[in-house]
């Protein structure tokens, strides 16, 4: 109930702030909720499946791309790309998933970061098809979604529903017995779990809903472009999973936001923001691993401690 | 129950097990002892999955499961526990019974569906006395609080064969009584066989009806076990 109360609660205020923000931050919102959706993406992997994802930015950039070229170049509705966009990208995480959980911990991280970045250089070289490093720009969008608030509106639908279907599955028998094959892979094997499909359907799973982040930036920016597959990308989601706190589900989405908010405002001072950002990085990872989330969890149960100490 | 028929495995030159026959039957509690590196885990493994035999057949319930993978063993009803304790550290000693049941039904893929409260968890849970830690981490509960919870767990998938690998290693005596009447009383309640390994041989005689006893990957005596002098040898000091 008190959940429930929480998610109307962020919605309105999501909802409310298309009549106070300025264009410009009303952008800037909408990015940060598409990062928050993209961490929480590959958090149901990370967090919850304990499998470190270094390729997660392949199924962003191919949800982008996705709709980029059923629009541009099919000639598809925008709307009918959008709905297909993920489920391409759920397509492309089963191939590349199905080898990846073949391997575990580090053999995994780095076949995911092969295969993402195998997937980076064919869209980098197919230039035809897909502008290289040039990218694809002015996107067709539906004649709806022409202004900046329709669009902030769209993504913020968007994000609750796809943050509705994602909570729903974290609270499921799969969810549970995937952190299990996260805790104890051998005992949950001899228990009756095929661990490599358990991973192997999160692998998808969380693919697809990079490939809504993905659709939903190329939407909202209506340009797409070759950067949204790079391996750097892909620890985008890593840092806001980890800032925010990989044990829940507003965490990572605290967290990805945080990391475009900080980079747009930090950028307009300094060009140090890498720099800062890798700060940034060290701090949490030493002072806080449970990141944001965990340290309201602490403080709050060292209330409750010093409560009942009273 | 269980036939293990002629089973060997080889490790590059270290012949592991060696061409081990053994039975088990309904309901029956076995015990394999043997001194340390004699295979028994390599036995343990080869029955429940974990390695592949190179020659040789296992037999569950009149199947051969020789082909199938550990997981596909398990949900036949050969469960197994380790030697050292193995739970999901990150989950409360509830939730850690809770995934093995959902295991045991075969729910471990409904993505689209909720986890609800099991009334078979707290009972498995509370079977093995752990009620009262039910909220607990369970990674946060004592070494013979693990290895009772791992009990639970694979209680609660319902096995009709429990291979158990030194249940009641790195215990106190206390620790180890409680352990062995639990293995008792659940056996008794419930009808599943006991196969396990145990280098404490009053846990050995306590519980097992028959004891087999492997050296060096094979089989050199079972059964009487006081009338053989190779065993005596072995364990009991050289003299009757």
């Amino acid at each position: 109930m008190r959940r429930q109360i929480g998610f109307i609660g962020a919605a309105a205020v999501l909802v409310g702030l298309a009549g106070v923000l300025s264009p410009f931050q009303m952008a800037l919102a909408a990015e940060m909720l598409i990062a928050g959706l993209f961490a929480l993406s590959l958090n149901l992997i990370m967090g919850f499946g304990g499998m470190v994802h270094f390729g997660h930015a392949a199924f962003y950039g191919v949800g982008g791309y996705a709709y980029a070229l059923l629009t541009l170049r099919a000639g598809l509705d925008p709307m009918l790309a959008f709905a297909l966009a993920p489920l391409i990208a759920a397509g492309f995480a089963a191939v590349i998933g199905w080898f990846c959980v073949r391997r575990t911990r580090l053999y995994f991280s780095i076949l995911t970061l092969a295969f993402g970045q195998l997937l980076y250089i064919v869209v980098f070289q197919a230039r035809d098809l897909t502008g290289g490093d040039d990218g694809l720009q002015g996107l067709r969008v539906p004649p709806w979604l022409e202004t900046e608030q329709a669009r902030y509106l769209w993504v913020v639908g968007v994000f609750l529903v796809c943050f509705a279907l994602i909570r729903r599955i974290a609270a499921s028998p799969f969810m549970l017995t995937l952190k299990a094959v996260r805790d104890n892979p051998e005992r949950a094997q001899f228990l009756g779990v095929d661990v490599r499909r358990q991973q192997w359907v999160v692998f998808v799973v969380g693919g697809t809903f990079a490939g809504v982040a993905g659709a939903l930036f190329a939407v909202l920016n209506r340009f797409v472009a070759v950067n949204m597959l790079f391996w750097a990308t892909s620890s985008e989601p890593i840092l806001g999973s980890l800032m925010g706190g990989m044990g829940s589900l507003v965490g990572p989405v605290i967290g990805g936001g945080l990391l475009i908010f900080l980079e747009v405002n930090i950028t307009r001072f300094t060009l140090y923001w890498p720099m800062i950002l890798g700060i940034i990085t060290i701090l949490f990872v030493l002072l806080a691993p449970d990141g944001l989330t965990g340290l309201v969890q602490r403080w709050r149960t060292r209330g409750q401690a010093d409560a009942d100490r009273r | 129950m269980l036939t293990v028929d002629n089973l060997s495995v080889a490790f590059g030159g270290l012949k592991a097990v060696q061409a081990v026959s053994l039975m088990v039957s309904q309901g029956e509690r076995v015990a394999i002892i043997g001194p340390n590196g004699a295979g028994k885990s390599t036995l343990f493994n080869l029955i429940s999955g974990g390695v592949r035999p190179d020659a040789g057949r296992v037999v569950f319930d009149g199947r051969d499961i020789t082909p199938l993978p550990a997981h596909q063993r398990a949900r036949l009803g050969l469960g197994r526990s380790f030697q050292r304790s193995s739970v999901f550290a990150k989950l409360s000693a509830y939730d850690n019974v809770l995934a093995a049941l959902t295991i045991h039904r075969g729910h471990g893929l409904r993505v689209w569906a909720r986890t609800t409260p099991q009334r078979a968890a707290e009972e498995a849970l509370a079977a093995v006395g752990l009620a009262d830690q039910r909220d607990r981490l369970a990674g946060a509960l004592a070494l013979g609080d693990q290895k009772r919870l791992e009990l639970g767990m694979v209680l609660a998938t319902a096995p009709r064969l429990m291979l158990l690998d030194e249940p009641t290693a790195g215990m106190s005596p206390e620790e180890t009584a409680g352990t062995v009447a639990l293995v008792q009383r659940l056996a008794d309640e419930r009808g599943f066989g006991v196969l396990f390994t145990e280098h404490d041989m009053s846990v050995v005689f306590g519980v097992a009806q028959r004891v087999l006893v492997l050296s060096q990957g094979a089989l050199i005596a079972q059964g009487a076990l006081r009338a053989n002098p190779e065993v005596q040898r072995l364990y009991l000091g050289g003299t009757p």
